[in-house]
């Protein structure tokens, strides 16, 4: 057992010592005086800005979706759920530059066209980042809302009617508190995903400076323009909120109370 | 108060059937029987969790079976009680917008404790609170889910006593749900024993406890001297050379029962009818009683007081005469 742990524990340190190493170049390309540059740079500002801001907007919008469809799946049998249940996962499993493509295809199709009638346009716009995000992280946040309602005892819902509330009472005041833990927890990987999307967002809402500009597409348009050090600040910021996300996510499940 | 007509629920894998009960206005009837006999089922049906294939529900002389959980008049308190976490025990009982009953709350003494979280409570505690919850509702009938299984044996037995004051005192109608034949006997006007999803006997506890019905009912309330036998008039034929002489005729092959506490053990024999010598071939000590076994051509055991058998002294190996009256021999 020992020889195991031994072993083991050689390859936990050179595992670490890999993600460090990717971490340290980052920051030693960009520097202190590098860093403070890009921090203050406009297009930066524009971009952590826009980032937050559409993360956000599609956080919100994909937890309007998750929560009831989690509630239902986790309560509802039906045939063929398992298979509804792959479709959702769809854009866990495809690669997001794939699962950008076919949404590029079909907004940039005769569907785009009629929903471009009614101002809506999803293409190399804003929108579409957000719809992007969106789609990239909604699978996410339902599984793991569908786990946090399967894990409470569907007795307390009984008791709930027996004690006169409404179904719909019975969802705010008893299932959902039981289950905001998990629900944060989605909401919070959910986020940091969606601050980190790229594949998809580069499909459906192209990369241009200052108007589709979030950071993962400022990275890739630094890069593509040869400033390193710009894309090296950027990824070092990127590296703080990943930290940070982890840590609360953490605290989060190790904080066992209900209240 | 409450009347079950032919009841049944088929949920696939386990069915309730043909239940069939009339529980008077104040009575505390008990339905006992082991694990996975469906007792839990019978009281999770009548407080609307299932919604039954065939049968009635009558609370009050109003039919309640298609009715909401809510609109039935029970107060339900589960196994595990179901306090909700998240509330603080004054939530948990006001939660739908019920009252906090001062008489209630001083009743079941959980004044001090409504601003604690259940899990800050004893098992106890959660339990008074639980009963707390389901009377501040004014229910027509209390449904008690094995409400001591997960206490200690003290606090049990102060929990049997506490439900015999408040039934007393609120003029409750109970259906109280256990596997505990001692607990049923000690609080039940009527048991109904089920089994596999169907009452096995209904009746007062000496009818269940003397007189059960079948061998399921005998085994349940621990009587352990069951045989077959063959009826020969006023004697059951067990093996041959061994006849218990009984109350009643019978011409048909039979079950015999006697009561372990119905095996007279005794120094020698008095010319009395179903007097029969034999080897004691095991004692065991259980507290206030001993259980002897004793060979008389079939295996008996007998239950005495400790005193009795101190007095008496006898041990393994020893030759004593039994006794069983006429009257205790129990056939169904």
């Amino acid at each position: 057992m020992k020889k195991i742990n031994a072993i083991s524990f050689v390859f936990l340190i050179l595992f670490i010592l890999i993600i460090l190493s990717g971490v340290i170049s980052l920051f030693s390309k960009t520097g202190l005086q590098g860093l403070k540059e890009t921090l203050v740079s406009y297009e930066f500002i524009f971009a952590v800005k826009f980032s937050i801001a559409t993360s956000l907007i599609s956080l919100l919008l994909s937890l309007i979706f998750s929560i009831p469809i989690a509630y239902f799946l986790s309560r509802v049998n039906f045939p063929l759920k398992q298979f509804v249940e792959s479709i959702i996962d769809i854009p866990i499993f495809l690669p997001p530059l794939i699962t950008g493509l076919s949404f590029l295809i079909l907004f940039g199709g005769s569907f785009g066209k009629i929903i471009e009638r009614f101002g809506i346009s999803f293409l190399f716009s804003p929108l579409g980042v957000i719809f992007a995000q969106f789609i990239i992280i909604t699978p996410y946040i339902e599984r793991s809302a569908e786990i946090a309602f399967f894990k409470v005892n569907k007795r307390y819902e009984f008791m709930g009617k027996i004690m006169g509330l409404s179904d719909f009472d019975v969802f705010r005041r008893i299932v959902f508190p039981l289950s905001k833990k998990g629900i944060l927890t989605g909401a919070i990987v959910g986020w940091s995903r969606a601050m980190g999307e790229f594949g998809a967002t580069l499909m459906i809402a192209g990369a241009t400076r200052l108007r589709t500009e979030t950071l993962p597409i400022s990275v890739y348009l630094s890069v593509s323009s040869g400033d390193i050090k710009f894309a090296a600040g950027a990824g070092v910021l990127m590296v703080i909120v990943a930290v940070l996300t982890l840590f609360i996510v953490r605290g989060v499940i190790k904080e066992n109370a209900y209240h | 108060m409450l009347i079950i007509k032919d009841l049944n629920l088929n949920l696939g894998d386990f069915s309730l059937k043909n239940i069939e009960v009339h529980i008077q206005k104040g009575e505390y009837f008990t339905i006992l029987g082991p694990t996975g006999s469906g007792k839990t089922l019978l009281l999770e049906t009548i407080s609307g969790r299932f919604r039954i294939d065939k049968g009635e529900i009558i609370i009050g002389g109003e039919r309640v079976d298609r009715l909401h959980p809510a609109k039935r008049g029970i107060g339900y308190v589960p196994q595990d009680y179901l306090l909700f976490p998240h509330m603080t025990v004054r939530e948990n009982i006001t939660i739908g917008g019920a009252c906090l009953k001062d008489d209630i709350i001083k009743l079941l003494k959980i004044e001090r404790i409504l601003d604690r979280y259940p899990e800050n409570l004893s098992g106890g505690e959660k339990q008074r609170v639980s009963l707390a919850r389901a009377l501040v509702r004014n229910p027509r009938v209390l449904l008690l889910d094995e409400p001591t299984t997960a206490l200690d044996p003290q606090i049990k037995r102060k929990i049997w006593l506490e439900l015999k004051k408040i039934k007393k005192n609120l003029s409750l109608t109970v259906i109280h749900v256990t596997h505990d034949f001692e607990e049923a006997l000690f609080l039940s006007d009527r048991i109904g024993v089920i089994n596999n999803g169907r009452f096995e006997q209904i009746g007062t506890p000496t009818e269940i406890f003397r007189r059960p019905k079948s061998r399921f009912v005998a085994e349940f309330v621990e009587i352990e001297n069951i045989f077959k036998g063959f009826g020969e008039g006023h004697y059951i034929l067990i093996k041959p050379g061994f006849k218990l002489k009984t109350k009643e005729e019978f011409h048909d092959n039979v079950y015999i029962a006697v009561r372990p506490e119905d095996v007279i053990i005794k120094m020698k024999k008095e010319g009395r009818e179903n007097e029969f010598e034999g080897e004691v071939v095991e004692i065991a000590n259980r507290g206030a009683f001993y259980q002897i076994e004793i060979y008389v051509g079939i295996n008996l055991v007998s239950l005495m007081p400790r005193r009795d058998f101190e007095r008496m002294n006898f041990k393994v190996g020893d030759m004593v005469v039994i006794e069983i009256s006429p009257e205790e021999v129990h056939i169904f």
